[in-house]
């Protein structure tokens, strides 16, 4: 076994796959994948308890202060025992944004994400197929009342309940900002999306919202900074997520073949069904190994050759998933293909972790883009 | 008898692993002839090998993996692993080295006194060259049905039978051999590892061709050949138990992703020397750069588990298997990407470049052959994830 953990790190695994069998996990991902939120806020109110929510939070706003790299257990967990709660988008990427405020909004909206109180996420993204941080068209227009009126729209908006409080990324007298939007104000709509995990996306148009001035919460290279570490952090994050739920997936479905007997043998002693599932464990241990190491390149910053592991990372992982849950769904044959088999839950939340945050043709471009600069090394 | 240890070897110990590599880094700068540099498809042989195993020798660099008192450098596995990766991304020419890297662990831990003194000290000086005779026609990956015999005859054994596959046989001044010495067991038992001279009388050799144009392998042939029972290494009946005692730690080498990466950087001379962008060209190129990208980052990973203790024998087998069909996939990219030059045989000369495409393209077919055939380390995998085939 190469992959390493330190004590944190399994007591941080520890704690999910504690939490994902006294909740029964995936009755309860089954349960809220039709519900109006596709999770629990309840749940969420646990996880706070658990210190997940606030993990990566810095001890000033009231978090653990975790570095990044032992939270990535979480993640990895997370997936791994399909929790549908918006442990990424919120706990990773607009933690992530909120860390790098001193604003006493975000301090505040800090401490109710600590607390489990709120659902806090970024909305950023203003094209479809984007990967880069957004040069937004959304923009904040100061009023002579004071305050700001915003106008412009987000597409895929995670984690969106109707009581979802806003990140928004706009600019500001050609400043880039970040202003926090409470999704009830008057002037934001909301057009919303069932994703296949479970939860709902939405695509939001500000018409001329009228937000306080307190509400701003960085500005400049401030604001660019913290959301390029929010989405690169997001996406190692959802990688490793997606290598969880690979895993997961391979062993449920090698218990299946070993319980199951055709012919007079049980179908994990034929050599085709062997090989064709050591072809999924080949691509999810490359995955393991990609986060990992993109994990470890981040650490010492966010240079293009963090980034270009960091995309060759989410492309490995959501081609690994999507490869295993294919597979999965095969070698469990006509019942793999039932909506009662536990492999459809996560060959679903795949589809969408996968395509979230940029797909794996995507990521593969830019990794190759950025390697332009960069040779993989063997150090 | 004990050998002093080469200049320095105590030094290396005070080298930090960055410091040490910055060593061996800056004595393949001065010292690697230029003319082996670089050219993937070269593997030295016979006195080309001689030569550069007792180059290393003069200057302390001689056998990294072996104990000190027996000349070694006794390094720790971290700086085996520098040293390694350091030869690859020099571009130093493959070399086999039989006899430092799997001969000589077998003979310091099963071998006498008086073998050790006799042979060792020749294999670190590049005197002599090692063949392995394991692989026997009809064998293929089931290496213990082997059927040469070996008969107790006086002091001798007398020996009958072949060996096929036999990498460097033409080159080799010696062979170590597996040999049945007893009928009518298990077939992994009554076989027993030998130690022979090339130009006993009785033993012929053939060279094989192979698609890449070399005749790097051979067929061996044993008709009556002796070998006295002083070259019996360890009990007679424990040759499968010692052959298979060295494939260990050892084997993260063989999952050193040195030859895919030699091969992508071809891939990008073809593509420089081609001005190809844009389109399918950069989905397959991004595709191979990922593909590196993540096998060193796993191979990575397994090094420091090996360090650590912790790597498993399915971590070596899933390395090997990645490493070579990965090697193979870049070297069909670029003969894909090459178009028509893709037919030519021998060195292609693409704009300013003379590269070696079809050469590559063959080289890279054996890698899912030898060291256990891709099929034999699925089979390994699969064991550690499903349990036995039943």
């Amino acid at each position: 076994m190469w992959r390493h953990e330190d004590e944190l790190q399994s007591m941080l695994r520890d704690s999910v796959d504690r939490y994902a069998v006294a909740n029964d996990t995936l009755v309860r991902f089954r349960d809220k994948r039709g519900s109006a939120d596709g999770f629990d806020t309840q749940s969420w109110r646990d996880m706070a308890a658990l210190g997940w929510t606030g993990a990566l939070l810095p001890e000033e706003a009231g978090g653990a202060g975790l570095d990044f790299l032992p939270v990535l257990s979480l993640a990895e967990a997370i997936g791994r025992n399909l929790i549908p709660e918006p442990f990424v988008a919120s706990a990773i990427i607009a933690a992530t944004v909120l860390g790098a405020s001193n604003a006493p909004a975000a301090r505040k909206l800090a401490r109710a994400l600590v607390a489990g109180e709120d659902v806090i996420a970024l909305a950023d993204q203003e094209d479809i197929a984007a990967i880069e941080p957004a040069a937004p068209h959304t923009a904040l227009q100061p009023l002579d009342s004071g305050g700001f009126a915003l106008t412009g729209s987000k597409i895929f908006v995670p984690a969106w309940t109707s009581e979802t409080r806003l990140l928004v990324s706009a600019t500001l007298e050609g400043d880039p900002v970040v202003i926090a939007v409470d999704a009830r104000a008057p002037g934001v709509a909301a057009e919303t999306h069932r994703m296949t995990d479970g939860t709902i996306c939405a695509h939001l148009t500000f018409d001329k919202a009228a937000l306080d001035s307190d509400a701003l919460i960085l500005r400049g290279d401030d604001a660019t900074d913290a959301i390029r570490l929010a989405l690169a952090r997001g996406t190692i994050a959802l990688a490793a997520q997606l290598e969880g739920a690979a895993r997961r997936l391979l062993s449920m479905t090698g218990n299946y073949l070993n319980q199951r007997a055709q012919f007079e043998k049980p179908l994990a002693s034929f050599q085709s069904v062997r090989h064709g599932l050591v072809s999924q464990h080949l691509q999810i241990e490359l995955a393991g190994a990609s986060w990992r190491s993109a994990a470890a390149s981040l650490q010492q910053g966010l240079t293009g050759e963090a980034a270009m592991r960091i995309s060759a990372a989410k492309a490995r992982c959501a081609d690994a998933a999507q490869g295993m849950s294919k597979a999965a769904i095969h070698y469990h044959g006509a019942f793999g293909f039932t909506e009662e088999a536990d492999i459809g839950l996560y060959a679903n939340a795949i589809l969408r972790w996968a395509s979230w945050l940029g797909n794996a043709d995507a990521h593969r471009g830019r990794a190759l883009n950025l390697s332009r600069e960069q040779q993989p090394t063997c150090n | 008898m004990q050998l002093t240890p080469p200049t320095g070897t105590a030094d290396l110990d005070v080298l930090s692993v960055p410091e040490f590599r910055a060593r061996f880094r800056n004595w393949l700068e001065e010292h690697y002839p230029p003319e082996w540099r670089k050219p993937i498809v070269l593997r030295l042989r016979g006195e080309q090998e001689k030569r550069w195993l007792r180059l290393l020798d003069d200057h302390g660099w001689r056998l990294p993996a072996w104990p000190r008192e027996h000349g070694g450098l006794g390094l720790p596995l971290a700086k085996q692993l520098v040293y390694h990766e350091e030869l690859a991304r020099f571009g130093a020419a493959r070399f086999l080295d039989s006899g430092g890297t799997m001969l000589g662990p077998i003979l310091i831990r099963f071998g006498t006194a008086a073998q050790q003194a006799k042979y060792l000290p020749s294999i670190l000086r590049g005197e002599t060259l090692w063949c392995q005779g394991y692989s026997e026609p009809n064998a293929g990956s089931d290496l213990a049905s082997l059927k040469t015999i070996a008969v107790r005859d006086g002091d001798h054994y007398v020996v009958n039978g072949s060996k096929i596959w036999t990498t460097m046989a033409m080159d080799a001044s010696h062979m170590f051999l597996l040999a049945r010495t007893q009928q009518g067991l298990r077939k992994q038992q009554g076989i027993s590892f030998f130690l022979m001279k090339m130009n006993t009388p009785g033993v012929t050799i053939r060279p094989i061709e192979n698609l890449a144009g070399e005749s790097e392998f051979g067929q061996v042939f044993f008709d009556d050949a002796r070998i006295p029972a002083g070259d019996l290494v360890g009990v007679e009946g424990d040759g499968w138990g010692i052959a298979k005692a060295l494939l260990g730690v050892e084997r993260i080498f063989v999952g050193s992703p040195g030859l895919p990466r030699d091969a992508y950087a071809v891939f990008r001379q073809v593509a420089d020397q081609l001005g190809l962008n844009g389109g399918s060209f950069d989905a397959l190129n991004a595709s191979l750069f990922c593909d590196l990208n993540d096998l060193v980052a796993l191979y990575e990973m397994v090094a420091a588990a090996a360090v650590a203790g912790t790597a498993e024998d399915h971590d070596y087998s899933l390395l090997k298997l990645a490493v070579s069909e990965l090697f193979q996939r870049i070297s069909e990219a670029n003969l894909q990407i090459a178009s028509d030059y893709a037919g030519i045989h021998g060195p292609a000369e693409i704009g300013t470049l003379k590269l070696q495409l079809h050469q590559i393209y063959m080289l890279a077919r054996a890698a899912t052959i030898y060291s256990g055939t891709s099929e034999v380390q699925r089979d390994i995998i699969a064991r550690a994830l499903l349990g036995k085939a039943g």
